[in-house]
């Protein structure tokens, strides 16, 4: 059965092993990874008291697997390899020409949603608040519409829910790319009666790739441009109230892996972007989709941005606070079925 | 502590191995006892007391048994009752309410026990002293998934060991492929395949769970038997291709060889086997079958599971049958018996009988198609044609003629599985999804 051929097995099973355990044996964690942007488990404190009540080992067991070393490679190891038996998601990604996410959405969620919409909008208007919802529908999803991606099933009057095309999207994200930022901002523009600004030609990144492609962890997907419109450095950026960086972007996150987040920072409570201080503020309820569309907004108005999943205030705190006679309701529809967007806008109500 | 955790992988499996090497011949039982407690005691630690009391008390009342041979049955059956009293205790007190933390590998290190006590009293000489019986019965390769080991198979490797390196490797390297790469996407397709509620749905799910089910128990098998050639020792196998047998006694001769070959060597036999009036035989069958289920959880599913077994060996036992069966192709009968194994899945993975009713109704009365159970086909057909072809023995057959390509095969497969292993790990969380 045996020939020397084989043995070549033998080394390196036992290279490996032994490798590993070296790698891990001096191993004390803790390290920052920044394709999963946080820092690994740190090597656990061992007690005897630990040790009988079986927490060391479990805790033993979870430093091992998150500090092995070249755990990225073997990620994309893994999704070459399942990729080539025809699987065609990758950790939930749906691999297609483009990656991607699969969207939990609900109908009655979505309904939920809606109602609590009408009823802020009502009280809202009663003081003297204008408000415009638009929810942006996820990238691609499967349930209940097979393989009919981005398809727009919700035909409510008082919500747009914008059309969009999948060449609007990143291939390897799940937001909007330069393209989908604009038409959704266009849309907005036309909903309430603004002159439209040009389609930003500003290069923030040629080498993105989104977060779609680290968790597929699939490296055949190339990267893709960041497109914009330029960054106006007269505008301030505030984010929880405190001075953050001029412009809206923030230029740490470009080079990182995590450049989408250059938009205002990425998601923050409260963030407050002002340039021109005569112009009106208005109050944008939003989500990361929003982040790409925005840089538009601030051409007709100061914008301050709430995200309902960090905001520390009712709603009423941030209305006073910006003196907004508007509010806009931009994001991704799976944000848009949350509760705790719903309890900001029926708080207000 | 599971043979697929990166703590065994790179932890306290090369440890082992270089306290096991650097030990001087006499001693590595010792070494072996020590790292198959650590073993243990790092799945398990709560448990730990009553293995140890387990394979005390096993070993003081059979040393008695032999040392007195007057006292020989009382002290079998002393042996029986302590032993499946803590079987019974710790595994099926669940079906009376009360509610028991299992203790892990109790199955498989009680009835080695049950089969130890048995052989001595049949006139084996066993184990020279305590230690090296508590090895036999702790041995960490084989102490929480089997194989079921009986003490003449490795009796004299406890003395001279038998080391096969390169098997050792190339066994356990393609056990971790089969769970790490097959069995866990196989279980996926499982759960997905019924959550969609159509037909298609349901057979690609209940196909996946014979997949599932298959390749993780056969590559624990393999991972131990592996393990125990690095060790030198030479365990019994557990799985022939058993999807391909043609009949279910042929599937049960295939399927879980050391569970059969236990309750035949140790329940059937004793109870007189086929030697007996016909409705005698038939009770045995029925206790074997039923015991067989039940061995596998205290849930009536299991039970159930073990009377369709009684019930479908019953049928084919019966001369209509016999004259049907020889009349048909064997490629319809594999497939006859295949069908009828992935019914038996559908009763062994439905803890309820409200669930299989359920996943009965999904698989013959529900809607066939629906766009989700179609991407399920798209995404898992290749994938379960991969598995059926590799529950055949052919590509094991190729992979032996083609010497050539097993080194890189293996390589590829081995390196492969810690990509699966080391990939549990990779969570990126690059920003908030909204």
């Amino acid at each position: 059965m045996k020939n020397n051929n084989d043995k070549i097995i033998v080394y390196v099973f036992f290279i490996i092993l032994f490798t590993f355990l070296l790698l891990l044996g001096i191993s004390r964690g803790g390290k920052f990874s920044p394709v999963e942007n946080r820092n690994t488990m740190t090597r656990p404190d061992f007690s005897v008291g630990s040790l009988l009540d079986g927490e060391y080992i479990s805790s033993l067991d979870k430093f091992y697997a998150d500090n092995l070393p070249f755990k990225e490679t073997f990620a994309k190891i893994k999704a070459v390899c399942e990729l080539s038996m025809c699987k065609l998601e990758s950790n939930g990604i749906i691999v297609l020409d483009r990656l991607i996410e699969k969207a939990e959405l609900s109908y009655s969620e979505f309904e939920k949603s809606a109602e609590t919409l009408e009823k802020f909008k009502s009280v809202a208007s009663d003081n003297g608040i204008k408000v415009n919802a638009f929810i942006i529908p996820p990238s691609g999803e499967i349930k209940g519409e097979g393989l009919v991606l981005y398809k727009n099933r919700d035909k409510k009057e008082k919500i747009s829910t914008i059309s969009l095309t999948p060449d609007m999207y990143f291939r390897t994200d799940h937001h909007l790319n330069g393209d989908g930022a604009w038409q959704v901002y266009s849309e907005i523009a036309r909903e309430l009666s603004l002159p439209v600004s040009e389609k930003g030609s500003f290069l923030l990144s040629d080498s993105f790739l989104g977060r779609s492609y680290y968790t597929s962890a699939l490296p055949v997907y190339p990267s893709e441009k960041i497109y914009t419109k330029s960054n106006d450095l007269s505008v301030k950026t505030y984010i929880d109230g405190n001075f953050a960086f001029d412009g809206f972007i923030d230029y740490g996150y470009i080079g990182t892996a995590d450049e989408y987040s250059a938009f205002f920072g990425s998601n923050h409570a409260e963030c407050y972007s002002v340039g021109d201080e005569s112009k009106e503020t208005v109050l944008v309820i939003k989500d990361s989709y929003a982040l790409a569309v925005c840089p538009y907004l601030l051409d007709s108005f100061n914008v301050a941005m709430i995200d309902a999943r960090y905001a520390k205030r009712g709603l009423a705190y941030y209305i006073d606070k910006y003196k907004c006679k508007r509010v806009i309701i931009l994001c991704g529809r799976e944000h848009f079925e949350s509760r705790a967007l719903r309890s900001l806008l029926s708080e207000y109500s | 502590m599971l043979f697929c955790s990166s703590l065994f992988l790179f932890g306290f499996l090369p440890i082992t191995l270089v306290l096991y090497k650097i030990t001087p011949s006499r001693a590595k039982n010792y070494t072996l006892l020590a790292s198959s407690i650590a073993f243990y005691a790092m799945t398990d630690i709560s448990h730990l007391w009553l293995l140890l009391l387990t394979v005390a008390v096993n070993y003081i009342l059979c040393r008695i048994g032999a040392r007195y041979p007057k006292s020989a049955r009382a002290m079998l059956s002393l042996c029986l009752i302590y032993d499946i009293s803590v079987l019974f205790i710790f595994k099926y007190l669940g079906f009376f309410g009360i509610e028991v933390a299992l203790p892990v590998g109790i199955s498989f290190y009680t009835f080695q026990c049950i089969s130890y006590a048995k052989d001595v009293y049949d006139g084996d000489r066993g184990a020279k002293n305590l230690p090296e019986f508590s090895a036999y019965i702790t041995m960490f390769p084989q102490l929480i998934a089997g194989p079921i080991v009986k003490y003449s198979d490795i009796d004299e490797q406890l003395r001279v060991k038998n080391y096969q390196i390169t098997d050792g490797v190339m066994r356990f390297s393609l056990g971790l492929g089969k769970k790490m790469i097959l069995a866990n996407y196989a279980g996926e397709l499982f759960i997905r395949g019924f959550s969609t509620e159509t037909a298609l749905g349901g057979w690609i799910g209940i196909l996946g769970y014979a997949f599932q089910i298959y390749f993780d128990f056969s590559g624990y098998s393999d991972m131990a038997i592996g393990l125990g050639k690095l060790l030198g020792f030479d365990f019994p196998e557990n799985f022939n291709y058993p999807y391909i047998s043609k009949s279910i006694k042929e599937f049960w001769k295939r399927w879980h060889i050391t569970l059969s070959s236990f309750f035949r060597d140790y329940l059937y036999i004793p109870l007189g086997g086929s030697r007996c009036s016909r409705l005698r035989n038939t009770l045995n069958l029925l206790l074997v079958w039923s015991l067989t289920g039940l061995w596998h959880g205290a849930s009536l599913n299991f039970l159930l599971w073990g009377l369709y077994f009684f019930l479908l060996l019953s049928i084919e036992r019966t001369p209509l049958y016999k004259k049907t069966a020889e009349r048909l192709p064997v490629f319809a009968r594999r497939t006859v018996t295949f069908i009828l194994i992935l019914f038996g899945w559908l009763i062994f993975a439905s803890e309820d009988m409200g669930l299989f009713g359920e996943r009965l109704r999904i698989l013959f009365l529900s809607q066939a198609v629906s766009p989700e159970s179609l991407w399920l086909l798209l995404t898992g057909a290749v994938f379960l044609l991969l598995c059926a072809i590799l529950s055949t023995p052919y590509p094991m057959r190729l992979f032996n003629r083609y010497k050539r390509l097993r080194a890189p095969a293996v390589i590829a497969i081995f390196i492969i599985s810690v990509a699966y292993v080391g990939s549990s790990g990779y969570n990126p969380f690059l920003y908030f999804r909204f």
